[in-house]
């Protein structure tokens, strides 16, 4: 139920995305993706996708302010950072077998 | 690409003539340039895509990584070694995840290799993250 929530807002900010021309309405489409972002991560995977297309679309919007795009870069770091966490941990409690 | 069509009519009248020769490789030439580079906006998607199966392999390393409260499943034995080669794709397609995603503003293409290397990695993720799950039930 969540997750469909989610989904319906995420296509209404793809759509609006790169037509928003106000720094201020981009902020708040931040602050939705930070909130979003976690939960569609563990529970609705199939919703990443429109995420990063919609952080795509601020990043390339001329209204995009010098601190969100750095919030953008970082939403888009969290991927990266989740894997190599989950990868340290795993290559600890998993070691390479040495004939590998 | 809009030169590319007459030139390769003019070649193919040239071509029972030896000295069309340097003209056909100048097609020839153009055509390997043309076919070198993606366009942005389809680079983009491939490394999306990449941030998605990347997003899709995480759970799979937590779930094989016991901790005092979380005994791994038995599927994280028999899929040890797709667990590795899914890592070490992710861990490979980073760097071109990077070098294709463009900086805000900038739509350059992106060349084919680059391109094709991306979508190779993103084949392998998948594949191995698909036969864990099936593994799994």
């Amino acid at each position: 139920m969540e997750s469909t929530a989610i989904a319906l807002v995420l296509s209404v900010l793809d759509d609006l995305a790169p037509l928003v021309s106000s720094s201020s309405t981009i902020g708040n489409i931040i602050g939705l993706l930070e909130q979003y972002l976690p939960i569609v991560a563990q529970t609705a995977t199939n919703l990443i996708t429109p995420i990063k297309n919609i952080i795509a679309a601020l990043s390339s919007n001329s209204a995009v302010t010098a601190d969100q795009l750095a919030a953008l870069q970082a939403l888009d770091a969290q991927a990266d950072a989740a894997f190599d966490a989950a990868l340290a941990a795993y290559n600890a409690a998993n070691p390479p077998d040495p004939a590998a | 690409m809009k030169l590319l069509k007459p030139l390769a009519g003019i070649a193919l009248l040239c071509l029972p003539l030896a000295g069309c020769a340097d003209l056909q490789a100048i097609v020839n030439t153009a055509k390997t340039v043309a076919d070198a580079q993606i366009p942005a906006n389809v680079a983009l998607a491939a490394a999306n895509g990449y941030d998605a199966i990347e997003i899709l392999a995480t759970p799979i390393l937590v779930t094989c990584t016991p901790t005092p409260t979380h005994a791994v499943p038995a599927v994280c034995v028999s899929q040890k070694a797709n667990i590795r080669t899914m890592s070490a794709a992710v861990l490979a397609g980073r760097p071109i995840r990077n070098a294709i995603e463009p900086s805000p503003g900038v739509a350059d293409p992106v060349s084919k290799t680059a391109y094709d290397e991306l979508q190779s990695i993103i084949a392998t993720i998948t594949s191995a993250v698909n036969a864990f799950n099936s593994a799994k039930g």
